[in-house]
């Protein structure tokens, strides 16, 4: 495909940086209502006029790479379209809130966030959730602190958590946070868990175990059952990381699976936008067992105002579409609002306490929220489908050998002799964005890629393509790669070396 | 031609058509997606979650339903969430879909724009500091606090085990803070106020050579300006402390500048610029001096060039990040508030450095306004202190419960602290609502 990136400058740089355009010093001191010893002395920064502003940030978009500007397969992170009506759903003036308002005055948004609540709870087949972390790491954070704590109340000795080798470097990172020694789990020969590593790893020490199902090549555990009844043996939780939820969605739940806890990554599997690197949502599901762990406050439905609620219109529409139905969360839509329902917020008996200032990342959460209602158990069947569909029909037209099988939405090719990060680069020439490379480490020289859903024929086809292209290229040609970008290759080592991190900075350097 | 598989209940953002689905399939030599998964039957799950599939315009008529079941109350709260105007042109912008549907920068070639927003961003925290580093951003306020506080449990130049906090710290702060620290050698202790801020006598007392991190706030929680942070930083200093400096972008631009007074590290809430009320979402600040620069939590954009030696910028710095680093990492931090940020640095470019003091000195001036008003009211006393305030000051009555529900009554959303006493934030958003507020304290507490 022809691409080129826009590009703006000259021939030593891009658009230039908001100080170059206008910087202006004030005294912020002078005139002030304060004491002169409470104000600073000097104020220097950029100011702009909206056209200027408009037309800075205008080109500084232009120059950045998007799930609306074409294919985005970066592996484990489910760069899904994000629909413009959960956009418009957040942006509602009512939902803009100030966290401190009595609950009784907002049981809109309480509303919202039991119906969150209730739907997460279905589709992982756990018994609650608490959506206050802000992000998929968060959220490990928040399932192993709720960990530690139930094995402190119950007086369980526990000191590691047990890791798969190929898991994400969150969830090493997470354990370590909450004071656990980490235990690494070589993967087995066939890409999933050893379960005979497993078992000489899991002991009466064990805390949890995270694992990734399907894992981080794609691959389903398929013996989940036994680890998981090897770690519960041991007196050990299962954790879910849910980052790969969306090959699962409606075919499997972690709850069946024998998980105690999971996080769910709403920007991945509910398609909130990335936002460049955030915001997201990790809410956390467990079991009942651990419910009175969970972060503070939750919402719940103050009891009896349901029955006040039976036969309101919303109910009994859904609920007669849903006639028959026999699932675990009982009555119709569970997340479906029962109109004048009241709901309030109330504190879980042993909570480990909070783990955002507030309630976590609100406007994620309602996009989510609309997400499920907008695709109920139709669309999310067919989301899980359709990414495991393109994953496979994807690596069916690479040139590039996939060493492990069968695989779900995702899978990691590998480059073989060629360097994978410089086939990345070549790539971003023919119009797309490479995916994840050089990891996991279990494929040499790994490409995960992970298409999801919302790429059709054509367009897993020119992406085949890019591959292909690149991985034929020779040596000095990826060298050269990217030409079409605006900017060419990235000079790491010399950004790594000389920290420059600010436009303060620059000054004394250019 | 056929039809789209949404037609048939699909997921709508899938775009397969029927024919397409068949002969990708086909070339898979599989009959339907299901063949394609390897999920033993022991524990596959028959699709049956009772949600319907609504329509666009269905969900967003239910959610305007839902979302008007909110009280209409004008609010008078802050306490660590502020709502400033934001103008059209920052919403606008930051919606383009090339920065909303773009995610973290690994790829820095093709992710120039973003990452320069980034790096133009971090300048301006630096700015706002006079620190020289500045991170991408923490979730919050609260989970910048208790990185900070982990920062000063990695460092050799620091010594002891005890993170100090002032006593009147928000719930959720401190919660967040004892929760991070619960896998660490750090405990929490706090310091007493005195008028609201730091009671310096008692803090002397309670710093010593276990200290390994000192918290101070300005503005505080109740709105009240820090008059000593010097002499805290001093105390912090004395005894080998990170002294780490909690405040916010916008009393950041009229106040003393942090690092003038001794900050190792700044915290706060940065979504007071670009996030509008948003139920407690936030913007982490977290800024900090150079010699942490190896131990910083999160992302960092940094300068460097390109093959044809034009300047371009990058992720940085990386080897401390999760990724690469795994249980060694610095924090497990991966997705943040990037999309924040980038709002936050339009609306500072918006405002510039005057709109900045303006909106700043409004806050303190608009604040002393409707104290003395309140102050002038039978029954009514505020502010509760004799410190300069910064957008919110605490207000004494004979029955705050009562006075409150009397508030709420008549269409106002004010803090309810304890028994006698209730908080008010005056922003530019409800500033023109301010005199009917007076007004309606004048009929409830009298």
């Amino acid at each position: 495909m022809n691409y080129d990136q826009a590009r703006y400058g000259d021939d030593t740089r891009n658009e230039p940086l908001l100080s170059e355009k206008n910087s202006t010093a004030v005294d912020p001191g002078a005139g002030s209502a304060l004491p002169e010893d409470l104000t600073r002395d000097s104020l220097e920064l950029p100011g702009l006029s909206e056209p200027e502003l408009a037309r800075h940030y205008t080109r500084l978009s232009q120059m950045n790479w998007s799930v609306e500007t074409g294919p985005y397969p970066l592996g484990s992170c489910t760069m899904k379209y994000n629909p413009s009506f959960a956009d418009a759903v957040a942006a509602d003036p009512n939902a803009a809130v100030h966290p401190d308002r009595d609950p009784r005055t907002v049981q809109g948004n309480l509303e919202l966030l039991h119906g969150l609540q209730e739907y997460l709870a279905t589709i992982g087949g756990m018994d609650a959730v608490t959506l206050q972390p802000p992000a998929g790491a968060a959220g490990e954070f928040t399932g192993i602190a709720v960990a530690k704590a139930y094995h402190e109340h119950h007086g369980n000795d526990k000191s590691e958590v047990i890791i798969p080798a190929s898991a994400h470097g969150t969830n090493f990172a997470t354990a370590a946070m909450a004071g656990y020694d980490v235990v690494e789990l070589p993967s087995g020969e066939d890409g999933r868990v050893d379960v005979e590593a497993l078992e000489a790893a899991v002991s009466e020490d064990t805390a949890a175990l995270m694992l990734t199902n399907p894992n981080t090549v794609g691959l389903f555990e398929r013996d989940i059952t036994e680890i998981a009844e090897m770690v519960h043996d041991a007196g050990g939780l299962l954790y879910y990381d849910g980052a790969n939820l969306n090959a699962l969605l409606g075919r499997a739940r972690p709850g069946d699976m024998g998980f105690d806890i999971m996080h769910y990554n709403v920007h991945k599997t509910f398609a909130t936008p990335h936002g460049g690197g955030g915001p997201g949502a990790g809410p956390v599901g467990v079991v009942e067992e651990l419910a009175a762990f969970l972060p503070r406050p939750r919402v719940r439905e103050v009891s009896g105002s349901a029955e006040d609620a039976a036969g309101d219109v919303a109910t009994a529409a859904d609920g007669g579409a849903l006639a028959g139905h026999d699932h675990d969360h009982g009555h119709g839509d569970a997340g479906d609002g029962e109109g004048d329902a009241e709901y309030e917020l109330f504190d879980p008996e042993h909570s480990i306490g909070k783990v955002h200032g507030f309630s976590g990342n609100w406007l994620v959460l309602i996009r989510a929220y609309a997400y499920i209602r907008r695709l109920g158990d139709e669309g999310l069947l067919d989301a899980s489908a359709k990414a495991t569909l393109n994953a496979n029909y994807l690596a069916s037209l690479l040139d590039l050998e996939v060493p492990y099988g069968p695989f779900h939405h995702e899978f990691a090719a590998t480059a073989g002799e060629r360097d994978a990060a410089d086939v990345a680069k070549g790539m971003l020439d023919y119009g797309v964005h490479p995916p994840t490379t050089k990891w996991p480490e279990m494929v040499p020289e790994a490409m995960l890629t992970e298409p999801t859903e919302v790429e059709n024929r054509r367009s897993l086809e020119d992406l085949a393509n890019a591959f292909n292209e690149a991985f034929a290229d020779t040596d000095e040609e990826l060298h050269d790669a990217p030409t079409k970008t605006t900017a060419r290759r990235v000079d790491q080592t010399s950004a790594a070396r000389n920290p420059r991190l600010s436009w303060q900075a620059l000054e004394d350097d250019e | 031609m056929s039809g789209r598989s949404a037609g048939a209940g699909g997921s709508p953002f899938a775009p397969h058509t029927a024919d397409e689905t068949a002969a990708m399939l086909d070339a898979l030599g599989v009959d339907d997606e299901t063949d394609l998964f390897d999920i033993p039957e022991a524990v596959a799950f028959d699709g049956e979650f009772g949600i319907p599939q609504r329509d666009e315009r269905t969900v967003r008529a239910d959610l305007r339903e839902t979302f008007a079941r909110n009280d209409d109350l004008v609010e008078f709260l802050g306490r660590g969430h502020y709502s400033h105007y934001v103008p059209a042109v920052v919403d606008d912008l930051s919606s383009r879909s090339e920065f909303l549907t773009s995610y973290t920068q690994y790829q820095p070639e093709i992710t120039q724009g973003f990452l320069q927003a980034l790096f133009e961003y971090q300048s301006i925290l630096v700015e706002l500091t006079g620190l020289p580093i500045a991170n991408c951003s923490m979730y919050d306020a609260a989970t910048a606090l208790a990185e900070a506080a982990l920062l000063s449990d990695r460092l050799r130049s620091t010594s002891g085990s005890t993170v100090l906090v002032p006593e009147d710290l928000r719930d959720g702060k401190r919660g967040t803070l004892d929760n991070y620290v619960d896998g660490s050698e750090l405990t929490v202790e706090t310091y007493p106020y005195a008028d609201n801020t730091a009671d310096l006598d008692a803090l002397a007392d309670s710093v010593d050579e276990d200290t390994a991190f000192v918290y101070a706030e300005t503005p505080t929680v109740t709105g009240a300006i820090e008059p000593e942070l010097a002499a805290i930083g001093d105390l912090a200093d004395e005894h080998d402390a990170l002294f780490c400096v909690g405040s916010d972008p916008v009393a950041l631009s009229l106040l003393e500048e942090p690092a003038s007074v001794g900050a190792d590290v700044v915290v706060g809430e940065a979504g007071v610029l670009g996030l509008p009320a948003s139920y407690g979402m936030g913007l982490g600040l977290f800024a900090c001096k150079e010699e942490y620069l190896r131990q910083v939590p999160g992302r960092l954009v940094g300068k460097s060039e390109d093959a044809e030696d034009r300047r371009a910028f990058t992720l940085t710095l990386q080897t401390r990040e999760q990724h690469i680093r795994k249980e060694r990492a610095t924090s497990n931090i991966c997705t943040n508030q990037a999309w924040v940020a980038l709002r936050a640095a339009m609306h500072a470019a918006y405002l510039g450095p005057e709109g900045l003091v303006d909106l700043a000195e409004d806050c303190v001036r608009d604040a002393a306004s409707v104290a003395a008003s309140l102050d002038a009211l039978d029954g009514v006393e505020a502010p509760l202190d004799d410190r300069h305030h910064f957008r919110e000051f605490a207000v004494g009555v004979d029955d705050a419960p009562g006075v409150a529900a009397g508030l709420e009554e008549r269409g106002f959303a004010v803090h309810l602290l304890d028994d006698e006493t209730l908080q008010v934030c005056v922003t530019d958003l409800n500033v023109d609502a301010a005199d009917d507020l007076v007004a309606a304290f004048a009929e409830v507490a009298a």
